[in-house]
């Protein structure tokens, strides 16, 4: 049987098709698929489609109880890259400066680190993932929960052209299909279905990240999650997944080493005494300008060319008038 | 002085209209009947909140905004609008003891200073030092700083050096200007 005549049917129906539905309308819209056309025209959109009864299809996604028939690809990169050994980072959309933050970062050390970095596309914590990856030069995937050839949410479509150039836009989606909320579960199944580990960054307590580390923990994945404060519904979600014995995640390394590889030794700072007195307040607690002048006895001036001397070296980072510790 | 409080707020038409005075100082309306040029020339200060309900970046409260309307606010500003404002400051919620503490400078030496710094100004343009240079072009590689931006934050550090009376623009000044660029939050460098 042909995958692609199931994934082009369950986009004329408009419906989430896995398995080949015994019904007569199947039978007639595969009597009259043409699988060439199909195909020519998908080349001209610059598409390609891997189907589950092929080789190359990801080993690691063949392991759901559910696969995907297939999965359709945008992007620069070679169908290899989604065997290749993946992390999800995912959470919240509207998380915090600090969601953010560590989103940024994990994308990044986990990208120089050599792992491709998987995420939804969404705003939040899902586009600071791959944002962190694309900084790093490294590769990054995002799967779509509508057509493949679409840029949800509009606001990113400048982020998936840049994962584009050198990673894979990927959906289970044909495309023309239009995003629906009943079809993001079912995407999530797949970031975490493709990852050898999944990363919730911060999740409020029915956050759709949460689905994804079940879908993780279904599958056997490690999951991790990002500590956060007890007192912030944010974290709601990643300290119940947490209680329920997720690894905590507190660096990068600590993906690194359950995933058995080696971490990239961290280049040292050379940092000059203000910045050194400055970084040292910023690693206690986050602060704000006004805070550190005080705290660190500099004038405004001197914590001002501190901090942008961290900055530039990639160790402090601002989030809502708040700098933070961004490198370990 | 053009003081507009929760600036998000506003229509952004109306934002949008601020764009022409603030950079020639005039406003040109047509009509029919011809075209008339009024003076408009403004110094703009506004404040807003990091998200539509005000509890983002309070650690004391809990934001309950949801992604959408968060882009939606933010998106208020225009990248166009966002890079004719020179000084950006976030400020954190202080905190009891900081609220208690010593009042700040009395704004009579503050005033001093602005007019010496004028009166500077009016006079032989500042350079830029070498570790000034190296800091500014260390900043449009590492950050996302386009070429309005890098205008910006040279013309701000200018006027930094200015107010310390320093007799030429340092890389602490540059530092200065750095840290008043547009906040990621609001999508803009």
């Amino acid at each position: 049987m042909s995958d692609l005549a199931l994934a082009a049917f369950a986009a004329e129906v408009g419906r989430h098709v896995v398995e080949e539905p015994r019904e007569r309308r199947f039978d007639r819209f595969r009597r009259s698929f043409d699988e060439r056309a199909y195909r020519t025209a998908l080349a001209a959109g610059r598409l390609r489609f891997v189907g589950r009864s092929e080789p190359e299809y990801p080993p690691l996604l063949r392991e759901l109880h559910d696969p995907p028939a297939g999965l359709f690809l945008r992007g620069a990169a070679g169908i290899e890259l989604l065997r290749a050994r993946s992390v999800a980072l995912v959470g919240a959309r509207a998380c915090s400066g600090y969601g953010s933050q560590v989103a940024r970062l994990l994308g990044r050390e986990l990208a120089a680190a050599g792992l491709v970095v998987l995420s939804g596309l969404a705003r939040g914590v899902d586009g600071e993932g791959h944002r962190g990856a694309l900084e790093a030069g490294g590769d990054t995937v995002a799967v779509l929960g509508c057509g493949v050839d679409r840029d949800y949410p509009a606001a990113h479509s400048q982020l998936a052209a840049r994962v584009c150039e050198r990673g894979l836009v990927v959906s289970e989606y044909a495309p023309g299909v239009e995003p629906a909320p009943w079809r993001f579960p079912a995407r999530n199944r797949i970031i975490a279905g493709l990852a050898a580990a999944t990363v919730v960054v911060e999740a409020r307590e029915r956050s759709g990240a949460l689905i994804t580390a079940d879908f993780a923990l279904e599958a056997g994945r490690e999951v991790f999650a990002v500590p956060g404060e007890i007192t912030s519904s944010l974290s709601a979600g990643t300290n119940a997944l947490l209680r329920l014995g997720a690894t905590p995640l507190t660096r990068a390394e600590d993906v690194l080493e359950a995933l058995g590889i080696e971490s990239p030794a961290a280049p040292t700072l050379e940092l000059g005494e203000g910045a050194r007195a400055v970084l040292e307040a910023v690693s206690q607690e986050p602060a704000g300008v006004d805070r550190l002048v005080r705290g660190t006895g500099l004038d405004a001036a001197a914590v001002a060319t501190a901090l942008a001397e961290l900055e530039l070296e990639g160790a402090v980072a601002e989030a809502e008038g708040l700098y933070r510790v961004v490198r370990q | 002085m053009l003081f507009l409080d929760e600036l998000a707020e506003f229509p952004r038409n109306a934002l949008e209209a601020l764009r022409q005075p603030l950079e020639d100082g005039a406003i040109s309306i047509a009509r029919v009947g011809g075209r008339i040029v009024f003076p408009a020339g403004f110094q703009l200060v506004g404040t807003m909140n990091l998200c539509p309900c005000g509890a983002r970046g309070d650690p004391a409260a809990e934001c309950l905004c949801s992604a959408a309307r968060l882009a939606a606010y933010r998106d208020k500003l225009s990248r166009a609008l966002l890079d004719r404002i020179d000084l950006i400051v976030t400020v954190p919620r202080p905190r009891a003891q900081e609220l208690d503490g010593a009042s700040g400078e009395a704004s009579e030496p503050v005033r001093a200073r602005v007019t010496a710094a004028q009166e500077r100004a009016r006079g032989e343009p500042l350079r830029r030092s070498k570790q000034a240079n190296d800091l500014l072009s260390r900043a449009v590689e590492r950050l996302p700083l386009s070429a309005r931006g890098r205008a910006r934050v040279a013309r701000v550090a200018r006027t930094a050096a200015l107010l310390a009376g320093a007799g030429e623009v340092g890389a602490e000044h540059v530092a200065e200007a750095l840290s008043y660029r547009s906040p990621t939050e609001l999508g803009a460098r």
